[in-house]
């Protein structure tokens, strides 16, 4: 989603998914970009993401990054503290690595975590003070919306008229 | 597997005949209503139980852990049993939600989220029980890994640091993990609840201003996978890291390189029967026979059977371990387990997580709520008594028998223990009333996908 999205537009609404994935390639093979079109879901479902095309999540290099850095701090930590009070004991080295593995390991996942976390969040542009005007309090319930991001009254028509073509069930004008 | 999964299909064609998305909302939100007596009932029994415990414990800050009934050389005592006892049952919960995730085990969907919220709670309870069992409490900080005022480093080599690390990166992950799902359903539920009320306000709060756009979906997908990947084996790591504090220390019954998968598969074992235990009235009492079913009992109850056999099996390679050593402590300690003082824990424990399980076997038993229930109550009780007797048992009968004595808990330590299932409890009767116990959002992606045809049929049937 852009930077620059603007916050009008229409809105169309449908019940069922082969609608929604209709409606958005009409658009976007009606020249509306892709960056203009969002979709409100009440599910996460794979048949959606397959219909509309969009790139990879980024979220996926925030685990790897965090997770390395995980790893290497859990190293470094470990093997710092065993030099800073050098006491041998027994004959055996001072730096003991399985131990290292153990905290490295740990560390991995803590730190993986919480940067996935932090990608959702974003990218996906929460937390969020409120919902968008193009938002129905339905779509989190048995609807789902496609909403033109448009304030050009043209294109506002252009827009309606291709939803009402692939069959929406209301077409709402959002300021 | 084909059989499972076309169970699985019958079940969503039927949950579609009958229902649409609308109807899964209803259900799952309903739950989210005023609490009624029953619930305030039992609140007010948690609470009071609760509340003797945290006396009981101010008691022992303010008199000294001599009120404890430690005498050496078990100065490890039903505190770390009780510690073990629930971070084993935290332990399904990631199993539930993670594993069986990467797994596609469809029928996780129904109970995941209260398996989730258990290893939260469940946790949090375990976290307790370090601190009270310092006595000290407020020297709890020497384990955080920072330096002291000589520049010394804790010691990173000893078990109780590990697992200061692993309890801590369990509790975060689970934590993390529980929310990131909740959010979409926590918007549902903003969605559903009178503008400006508390409860809007506490949703809105808590969902974040979600939306379900296809972008936000995507980015959800993806993190929802690496948690998953990342927590798996951090459900793994976590309980063999608890049996190290154990397996570290050369004491006989102790020192044993079994311990971790020992460990592990008592944990699950623990937890799956602590999920049947809140999932069976949580059913009844929110009237939701539509989405947990047979189904989904049969499978934690095989669940629950499997973990069962790898315990039973445990406890025969310990015996077997404890005779091909040819060590005398360890020989004359695992007969002590049959034979001695505290033989009583150890057939509480065999009977209820070896013998009794056995019923499993049984699919009339699989299948009955009611038996399950009561199976789950049994195997709690009898991993609690596990722990009871490895810790106990092993430190009262060490190598020396001028040192052998007899431990048994005094009322603080009771009223503690009970206190512990009173403040677990006391979150889950919070968490039912407050956040959706289900995965609205995930139920739903378990209907046929919502076609234009579908559709077209629902409207004529209707």
């Amino acid at each position: 989603m852009s930077a620059e999205l603007l916050e009008g537009g229409v809105r169309g609404v449908f019940l069922t998914l082969d609608e929604v994935a209709d409606a958005v390639n009409t658009l976007e093979n009606e020249g509306v970009a892709a960056d203009d079109i969002t979709v409100y879901s009440p599910i996460p479902t794979p048949h959606l993401e397959d219909a509309i095309d969009r790139p990879v999540s980024p979220v996926r290099l925030m685990t790897l990054i965090g997770g390395l850095m995980g790893t290497l701090t859990g190293f470094t930590l470990t093997l710092w503290t065993f030099f800073a009070w050098g006491l041998q004991v027994g004959g055996k080295s001072i730096a003991s690595l399985p131990v290292t593995v153990i905290i490295m390991f740990e560390l991995t996942v803590l730190l993986g975590g919480l940067f996935t976390l932090a990608g959702v969040f974003i990218f996906s542009r929460i937390p969020a003070m409120s919902t968008k005007p193009g938002y129905h309090p339905r779509f989190s319930n048995d609807l789902f919306g496609v909403f033109v991001h448009t304030e050009d009254d043209s294109a506002v028509q252009r827009a309606r008229a291709i939803l009402d073509r692939v069959g929406a069930e209301a077409i709402e004008s959002v300021t | 597997m084909s059989e499972s999964t076309s169970t699985v299909n019958r079940r969503a064609s039927g949950l579609a005949q009958a229902t649409v998305f609308r109807r899964v909302n209803d259900d799952v939100l309903a739950t989210l209503q005023r609490p009624g007596v029953g619930w305030a009932a039992l609140m007010a029994v948690v609470l009071t139980v609760l509340g003797v415990a945290i006396a009981a414990w101010v008691y022992q800050i303010k008199t000294g852990l001599g009120v404890a009934g430690y005498v050496p050389p078990v100065m490890w005592g039903v505190y770390i049993t009780d510690f073990v006892f629930w971070v084993g049952i935290a332990h399904s919960g990631t199993l539930i939600s993670a594993i069986l995730f990467l797994f596609r085990a469809q029928f996780r969907t129904a109970v995941y989220r209260v398996s989730e919220t258990m290893t939260v709670f469940a946790v949090m309870t375990a976290g307790l029980f370090p601190l009270i069992h310092l006595g000290r409490v407020w020297y709890f900080y020497y384990l955080i890994p920072y330096p002291n005022e000589r520049l010394l480093w804790p010691n990173f080599r000893s078990p109780l640091l590990w697992d200061f690390f692993a309890i801590s990166t369990y509790f975060t992950i689970s934590s993390l993990f529980l929310y990131l799902g909740l959010i979409p359903d926590i918007a549902a539920a903003r969605d559903r609840a009178e503008p400006r009320s508390f409860r809007h306000r506490l949703y809105s709060l808590l969902s974040l201003g979600w939306q379900g756009t296809d972008s936000q979906w995507r980015h959800y997908n993806r993190a929802y996978l690496f948690m998953a990947g990342l927590a798996t084996p951090l459900v793994l790591s976590v309980h063999s890291v608890v049996s190290w504090d154990f397996a570290m220390a050369i004491v006989p019954g102790w020192h044993s390189t079994i311990f971790a998968p020992y460990f592990v598969a008592g944990a699950i074992f623990s937890g799956v029967a602590m999920v049947i235990t809140l999932v069976v009235p949580l059913r009844k009492a929110f009237h939701l026979e539509d989405y947990i079913e047979e189904y989904h009992l049969n499978n934690l109850a095989k669940l629950l059977l499997l973990t069962s056999l790898i315990v039973f099996y445990a406890y025969l390679v310990e015996f077997f371990i404890a005779w091909y050593s040819g060590s005398e402590f360890e020989k004359a300690i695992f007969w002590d387990r049959l034979t001695g003082k505290y033989a009583w824990a150890c057939w509480i424990m065999y009977i209820c997580n070896c013998f009794i399980p056995m019923s499993l076997w049984s699919k009339r038993i699989r299948t009955s709520w009611f038996w399950m229930f009561v199976v789950s109550i049994f195997v709690n009780i009898g991993m609690w008594f596990e722990r009871f007797s490895i810790i106990i048992q092993s430190l009262a009968r060490e190598f020396m028998p001028y040192q052998w004595d007899y431990y048994s808990a005094s009322w603080v330590e009771w009223s503690i223990t009970a206190g512990s299932f009173a403040w677990f409890f006391m979150w889950f009767l919070l968490f039912v009333k407050f956040l959706p116990s289900m995965a609205i959002a995930e139920l739903k992606e378990l209907l046929p996908p919502k076609l234009r045809h579908q559709q077209e049929e629902l409207e004529r049937a209707s």
